[in-house]
């Protein structure tokens, strides 16, 4: 896991668009491995002391506590990067549900029950949330970006504060700002701001 | 940014501060007559965000574990009249178990599908609810019934329905030969066309939903389930591109991905799939590679004939009529398909019974014309009567055959299955140790079923199992790191200072405290003198306490003078007591006068880090917050020597137990061992991952552990982290050198010091060229070209044993263990006698490298200007015989000892080397197979089945005598430089180019876990022929050995 990603970080950093997509195969491929690890479909699992979320928690560690991405700033970025990916796995889960449950004969990998797990405990509709985030990213990309960083991301204020290069109090003023807007427009439907 | 936003912003924050009363008036002021700002900022108060709005991150919710597994169920839940018993499969749609009814005394076992939460579950049970009568019409022995359904207790929607065992279909069916298969399709089609009666549609046939029973017959699965889950009506277009990790529609018709009507010809798209696989193997389109392109070839594409995909007969009895049928079923219009899955078995049927089929041409439905050209009918009535009383005795007993062997191909999939489960979880598990993640790891391991625990698991697990006892009702004072703990005499006991400040005694075992010395303060060292009487301990600037241990009482205070004491420790005698200061004084206190008993000075302001009594107790190593170690001579009072090796600050120093050696462990990270009286380097650094703060050498010498942000053991004769401790913080180590004592701010742990991890290691200077291990596992050769010798392996080390020392190229065994075979690449090869290593025999200028013995037989690979190979009669003295002409790399022979395998180069044009596998007739030499590899190739060894795997650049080649093209290959990043099968053939050891020596399953090739790493690439790796011991030699010069399954006891 070592080297590509550091390779990869520093593609993605000149503005690879293909590094990007690279970035998120390895994420995928990383919860799909350790899904697959304990999801074998038709074993008896008598019993089922690994759950799923275990298994994810600990991607996400593998993958943010990757070798090599010791320093403070790498890391930083690397969580970034990150939580852009979580925010597109999420949506590009719920769509694929939404899809499932409207028909077709499809068969779900194991990592549906991954996600599963994620967007269900979340109570938040990751669709809509991530439409409004588009729209408050129009208007504002600096407060959408912290949503992403500290909701899709996992990061901390002071994290995200620094991932953005702005103040404390700038990013806390950012925060309350977006929620309230988010949740406006969640809440109100789709009328414009 | 608009100036405009940011002040929305912080008129937001800061009405958000007032009281909700006061808002109006806020924004009145505010505002003004901007009329747009006031209705935004009203608004935004309107929605301000509640608690818990976007609080929890994405993240920290897949961390929660506080949230049960709701869906799956679990053994012994209760299901409307049912329990569940076993959890047979998961997918897509929800959990399947198997189950008995609750209230009856007579267990009727029943499948119970649990749906997923979040279908919308209200929905599905009214549906059921609503279509249970047309469901319970579907009596055919073909479906599994379904029996009942309907929401649990909490709303979870159920459906009950008949327990089928059986092989998955697509697993099964290949089996049989092609007209047997055709009639099971047709049976298939058969089912289908009953529920087509009764106008139900599956919508959802594929292999895993459709089973071989072990009579024989197909049973399908789920019938109706499909749409009851799903919404009525027509399916939705999907939304391809999203879900094309997540989603494979291989059997979906092309109006279901349009999002038309279902109907009866949907199930028939689906069955025309899988009779298209059934008859050539593949899938229609296989050839495309993502969920877009599939979905365009479903709905647009024109699949090949299957007879095209296939070859000889094959080809030539699905070309006509089984093409046709298989199209005719797939036509992407409904309307030209088979109208029912009926239609389809009766063509399947007319054409096993060599009538003309009714599809043929654009228009399904005439073409019976062909009927009329039946002749001869009177013959062929006799004909079949004779024929049908044989035919009929051969397919009664080729059915029960099949049946016989779909029982036992079902048995063997459950165990196959079990089996992948748990070496998937072996490899996770040996994984997240790798990775330092031993929780992870704990819960893999523990997730392996018994059966399945060998001896990986044991070793996984001794290697997991870091800590022997540890409390976390034992933290430290304060918040000082640099809290110390300290063995008592005897190793029982350990003074260890709490939370509270007071100093326990604490019994080693247990962790539990024995006793308590109330009301004193320790922040930072605490130290027993060696004789057990005395503690003493420092607080800052306050003197240095001194208790007296079976009192409990302070004996006397020694005062430090103004300096701050950082570092305390007691002369072997038990007399001295050395304090090293923050100003750079060393005071040695003389415990029996109770008295200052002389004082140095270090170098001002420099903080003494460390002080560290020699065992002769004649001098004192220091450390300071330069990265030097300083020696003071006790007799005469002088800093004798200075030695600087660390990049930072040295915060630790210990004597090896001969005082030959100092261990030194820093700020940057490193431990590092010098030379006590030249200050030599003896060791580079050992990378630790964090700071250095305690070290100590284990009592062998050839050991150090150190303590700090990493609890590390670390080997010096390899001089490399060989354990990681599942810990952090200051240690201790007992006296006897068994046990680490650990204090953190989690609380005191005792490891066990020396058992931990399988490995031991031996050096030589070169790399480890001829590795052999006796028989009885007893003696390890390891020897490089000049020097080396023998070991033996006895409890956790491998001793050298005497006098028996020699260099050489190769090394093996004889079977009976009592002669070894020593090759030289430049000169003779040597037979000599186990007993006291004289050679016996030499055969000159063999100029071998590599050699194998089949008893009488030594089979050599020559080198030089003699290449090829030379075959030696053990039992005589005759010359070798010498056949083949290339340079040999390595040879191996069949298990019954009549092939031999070698890897020759075969030509060697600068850049070019191309090599061949070889196979040759024992003992004649004569060739019988020489195939050239693709890729270079270092090792060879012939598999428990007999064939032949081949290791190198790229990984593992498996290859069946004379089949050109190799049966498996299994690629690997790093080069494969030498393997050996364990003597059971269930293992495969490897040592690879970037040092690793990894195990790999014997049969399935695959890889299990990693053992342990050669600083450089590994060379050779050799099983001891009782599987006792496992070896690998390096080209580090080190030999590392390994306890094999035989040894392996449960823990």
């Amino acid at each position: 896991m070592k080297k590509p990603i550091d390779e990869l970080l520093a593609s993605v950093r000149r503005g690879d668009p293909q590094a990007l997509a690279q970035w998120n195969e390895a994420v995928y491929d990383e919860l799909r491995r350790l899904a697959r690890a304990i999801n074998v479909n038709g074993s008896s699992e008598r019993d089922s002391t690994l759950n799923t979320t275990a298994l994810v928690h600990e991607a996400w560690v593998r993958l943010s506590g990757a070798e090599g991405l010791s320093q403070v700033e790498q890391r930083r970025e690397f969580l970034a990067y990150a939580a852009a990916v979580m925010r597109n796995v999420l949506v590009d889960y719920a769509r694929a549900r939404k899809a499932e449950k409207r028909g077709g004969a499809l068969a779900a990998l194991p990592l549906d029950d991954v996600l599963c797990v994620a967007s269900e405990r979340s109570a938040v509709d990751v669709l809509a949330l991530d439409e409004a985030l588009q729209a408050l990213q129009a208007i504002d990309p600096r407060s959408a970006r912290l949503v992403e960083l500290r909701f899709f991301g996992g990061l901390s204020e002071a994290e995200a504060a620094a991932t953005l290069e702005i103040s404390l109090p700038t990013a806390a003023r950012d925060w309350s700002y977006a929620r309230a807007w988010l949740r406006r427009r969640l809440r109100s439907g789709d009328t414009p701001p | 940014m608009s100036e405009r936003l940011e002040r929305v912003k912080l008129l937001y924050e800061r009405a958000l501060h007032l009281e909700p009363a006061s808002h109006a008036e806020f924004l009145r002021r505010e505002c003004g007559d901007d009329e747009e700002l006031r209705r935004e900022l009203e608004e935004l108060l309107e929605w301000k965000a509640s608690g818990s709005f976007l609080a929890e991150p994405i993240p920290r919710l897949l961390q929660r574990d506080d949230v049960p597994p709701e869906d799956t169920g679990a053994v012994g839940d209760r299901i409307g009249s049912y329990r569940l018993i076993e959890r047979i499969a998961s997918g897509g749609m929800g959990t399947v178990w198997r189950a008995v009814r609750a209230d009856e005394t007579f267990a009727k076992e029943v499948a119970i599908k649990l749906i997923k939460r979040g279908m919308d579950s209200e929905a599905i049970v009214q549906r059921f609810h609503r279509e249970r009568r047309l469901l319970a019409q579907l009596d055919h022995p073909g479906i599994a019934r379904i029996l009942d359904g309907g929401a649990s207790a909490d709303g979870q929607p159920y459906m009950v329905m008949e327990l089928v065992h059986g092989v998955a279909f697509d697993v099964g069916a290949p089996l049989l030969p092609l007209a047997a298969r055709l009639e099971l399709f047709a049976k298939v089609c058969d089912a289908v066309d009953a529920a087509h009666e009764l106008g139900i549609v599956h919508r959802d046939l594929k292999p895993s939903n459709l089973l071989i029973t072990p009579e024989g017959e197909p049973k399908l699965l789920d019938f109706g389930i499909a749409k009851l889950v799903r919404e009525e009506g027509r399916e939705a277009t999907l939304l391809t591109r999203t879900a094309e990790r997540l989603l494979t529609p291989r059997y979906a018709a092309p109006e279901q991905l349009r999002g038309g009507e279902v109907t009866t010809a949907t199930d028939v798209y689906a069955l025309g799939v899988l009779l298209y696989e059934l008859l050539c193997g593949q899938s229609p389109y296989e050839r495309t590679t993502t969920l877009r392109e599939l979905e365009s070839a479903i709905c647009d594409g024109a699949p090949h004939r299957p007879s095209t995909r296939t070859r000889g007969t094959t080809r030539r009895s699905l070309r006509g009529d089984l093409d046709t049928i298989a199209l005719r079923a797939m036509a992407k219009e409904p309307e030209r398909r088979y109208p029912r899955a009926g239609a389809l078995a009766a063509d399947l049927r007319r054409h096993l019974r060599q009538e003309p089929i009714f599809a043929r041409g654009d228009s399904w439905s005439y073409r019976a014309t062909t009927f009329a050209r039946r002749n001869r009918w009177t013959l062929a009535v006799f004909a079949a009567i004779v024929l049908a009383l044989s035919v009929g005795l051969y397919v009664a007993r080729r059915e029960a055959l099949f049946a016989e062997r779909m029982r036992d191909l079902a048995e063997r999939r459950a165990e196959a299955v079990e089996r992948e489960a748990a070496l998937s979880r072996l490899g996770a598990a040996s994984e997240a140790l790798e990775a330092q993640r031993d929780a992870t790891a704990r819960t893999f391991l523990e997730a392996v079923p018994t059966a399945h625990r060998h001896w990986e698991w044991q070793h996984l697990a001794a290697r997991l199992d870091r800590s022997l006892v540890r409390s976390n009702d034992l933290r430290l004072a304060g918040k000082e790191k640099m809290q110390r703990v300290a063995w008592l005499p005897g190793d029982r006991r350990l003074a260890v200072a709490g939370q509270d400040g007071h100093v326990h005694l604490v019994d080693s075992a247990t962790l539990l405290i024995e006793r308590s010395l109330p009301g004193h303060r320790v922040a930072g060292y605490l130290v027993a003198t060696p004789d057990g009487q005395r503690l003493a301990f420092c607080c800052g600037r306050d003197p240095i306490t001194v208790l007296d241990v079976a009192s409990g009482q302070i004996e006397v205070r020694l005062s430090g003078g103004e300096d701050e004491v950082r570092c305390l420790d007691v002369d072997p005698s038990s007399r001295y007591l050395v304090a090293g200061t923050s100003e750079g004084r060393v005071r040695i206190f003389d415990l029996q006068a109770r008295a200052l008993h002389a004082s140095i000075e270090l170098e001002k302001r420099s903080q003494i880090r460390a002080v560290s009594y020699a065992p002769s107790g004649r001098k004192i190593a220091v450390t300071c917050n330069r990265a030097y170690v300083h020696l003071l001579e006790i007799e005469n009072m002088r800093w004798a020597q200075r030695f600087q090796h660390h990049e930072s600050r040295a915060f630790c120093v210990a004597w090896s137990p001969d005082e030959r050696l100092l261990a030194t462990g820093s700020l940057d990270h490193s431990l590092r061992v010098i030379d006590a009286t030249s200050g030599e380097l003896q060791r580079e650094s050992v990378r630790v991952k964090g700071e250095v703060w305690t070290c100590a050498f284990l009592p062998s010498g050839r050991e150090v552990v150190a303590g700090g942000a990493h609890l590390v053991r670390a080997n010096l004769v390899s001089w490399r982290e060989d354990v990681a401790f599942c810990g952090s913080g200051p240690m201790a180590l007992s006296r006897d050198g068994e046990r680490l004592a650990v204090s953190s701010a989690e609380g005191l742990a005792i490891f066990d010091a020396h058992t931990q991890g399988l490995l031991r290691a031996h050096a030589s200077k070169g790399w480890v060229r001829g590795l052999a291990v006796s028989p009885d596992g007893r003696l390890v050769a390891a020897i490089d070209r000049n020097e080396g010798g023998i070991y033996e392996h006895r409890g956790p080390t491998l001793v050298p044993v005497p006098r028996a020392s020699f260099g050489g190229e190769f090394a093996c065994f004889d079977h009976s263990g009592d002669r070894l075979v020593v090759l030289h690449r430049d000169g003779d090869a040597e037979i000599r006698t186990v007993a006291d290593w004289s050679v016996s025999r030499r055969i000159p200028e063999s100029a071998a490298t590599f050699g194998v013995i089949q008893e009488p037989w030594l089979i050599m690979a020559r080198d030089l200007d003699r290449k090829g190979l030379a075959i030696v009669d053990l039992g005589t003295d005759l010359p070798p015989r010498a056949f083949g002409s290339h340079e040999v790399l390595c040879l191996a022979v069949s298990r019954d000892g009549a092939k031999l395998a070698s890897i020759a180069k075969v030509a060697r044009r600068v850049p070019d080397i191309r090599m061949a596998l070889q196979v040759w007739s024992l003992p004649e030499g004569g060739l019988l197979w020489s195939q050239e590899l693709p890729r270079l190739a270092y090792a060879v060894a012939f598999a428990p089945d007999g064939t032949i795997l081949v290791g190198g650049d790229g990984g593992l080649s498996v290859w069946s005598f004379g089949v050109s093209t190799p049966v498996r290959e299994i690629p690997f990043e790093a080069s494969i430089s030498s393997f050996a099968y364990s003597p059971d053939g269930t293992r495969l050891s490897t040592n690879d180019s970037d040092g690793a020596v990894r195990l790999w399953d014997g049969a399935s090739l695959r890889h299990l876990v990693e053992l342990g790493r050669h600083e450089t690439g590994g060379f050779r790796t050799a099983w001891s022929a009782d599987g006792s011991l496992l070896v690998s030699g390096g080209k580090d010069g080190v030999c590392l050995a390994f306890d094999g399954p035989a040894s392996s006891a449960p823990k």
